[in-house]
């Protein structure tokens, strides 16, 4: 019996695209978008350039997977790929995005607030608060649930290093959205942010620390 | 999610978990352009195999459709245009080329083989056609084009 080739698992899509299916790395590009595009805009924040962090890391995963040695799953060598296009793009630009001060930010929602985005849109002002690397620390191992042995070969660093950055990550995330995580009587209403939103002001004092 | 090794991954509180992983919706033509743009790159092999396919594809659908020798120039009448429809292969990917017919071709690329009930053709294509050959007669069958004349 023959799989339809979006049944296909990685490794076999990818030895097929290795030898030039392009039916198969349409499927591989497809069935990561997802990820990639998660892992770009929890890093990149801004909209606008996390979407172009997005195409850079598809091209970057066309145009690399010929060399994809297969020593590590696909899907943690493309979160590697998404996270190195993310932070060149936050390189690239040369400043931490302000989502909440930009009109570009999550603009396709903004007319239809919910909790649900409002805690989307605070957790992504508290997050361009954090140091880049504790930012990346994070989105790898709760959006990518990467092991610290992953994270530390993604980011170049030992594992002891990805274990104080998730911490301090984790500490700084809490410390900015008021400390309320593990609280059970955090307001959820839409008229009332659940978590609270960063100001320009306090953002700014975040970069500058 | 996997079960993780490490207990200070439970501090992350579920909500805000909930919305790290949350971002917001793509419109669905931004995302097929990203697709498309990344494809692009993808190495040469992989777009030049399916045009080479989807050009023998296209001559064996043309040899399916009676008429086809009415509709272009043939030099030769062997094919029966109101026979049977024959049975043909699948235009096999990796061909040999006889080199029989080889000499006999010139100023054409080998693109592959296709079988019909008593016979093998040949495809070759150059800048204006894509020509049938048979194998064994080593005679053109029909010629296709596949390109405007050029303009005066």
């Amino acid at each position: 019996m023959v799989l339809p080739i979006k049944d296909v698992e990685d490794a076999v899509l990818v030895r097929r695209a290795q030898r030039g299916d392009a039916s198969a790395t349409d499927v591989l590009v497809r069935r990561h978008y997802d990820s990639v595009r998660t892992v770009c805009h929890r890093i990149v924040i801004n909209r606008a350039d996390a979407d172009d962090a997005t195409q850079y890391a598809l091209i970057s995963i066309v145009t690399a997977l010929p060399r994809f040695d297969g020593r590590s799953k696909f899907s943690t060598w493309v979160y590697r790929v998404a996270t190195n296009a993310a932070l060149d793009e936050v390189r690239r630009i040369g400043r931490r995005p302000l989502p909440t001060s930009d009109p570009g930010v999550y603009d396709s929602v903004a007319t239809d607030r919910s909790d649900a985005v409002d805690a989307q849109m605070d957790v992504s002002a508290a997050l361009s608060q954090l140091p880049e690397e504790y930012r990346s620390a994070l989105v790898l191992r709760h959006i990518a649930d990467l092991d610290y042995a992953e994270i530390a070969i993604i980011q170049g660093v030992p594992v002891g290093t990805v274990r104080s950055r998730l911490a301090r990550g984790r500490a700084e995330l809490a410390k900015i959205l008021g400390n309320q995580t593990g609280s059970s009587d955090r307001q959820t209403t839409a008229t009332s942010s659940p978590l609270p939103l960063a100001t320009p002001s306090t953002m700014q004092k975040g970069l500058s620390t | 999610m996997t079960s993780h090794p490490d207990p200070n991954d439970d501090d992350l509180d579920p909500r805000v978990l909930a919305a790290f992983i949350e971002v917001p919706p793509i419109d669905e033509a931004i995302r097929e352009a990203h697709i498309a743009a990344a494809l692009a790159y993808a190495p040469t092999l992989s777009r030049a195999r399916p045009a080479w396919l989807s050009i023998a594809a296209a001559c064996i659908a043309l040899l399916l459709t009676g008429g086809f020798v009415g509709r272009f120039t043939t030099s030769s009448p062997t094919v029966q245009a109101n026979g049977p429809s024959p049975r043909v292969s699948a235009v096999k990917n990796v061909a040999i080329e006889s080199t029989t017919c080889r000499s006999t071709v010139t100023g054409a690329r080998f693109l592959g083989t296709y079988s019909i009930t008593d016979a093998v053709r040949l495809i070759y294509i150059d800048s204006l056609n894509v020509q049938i050959w048979d194998e064994e007669t080593c005679k053109v069958v029909s010629t296709i084009p596949h390109a405007p004349p050029a303009q005066p």
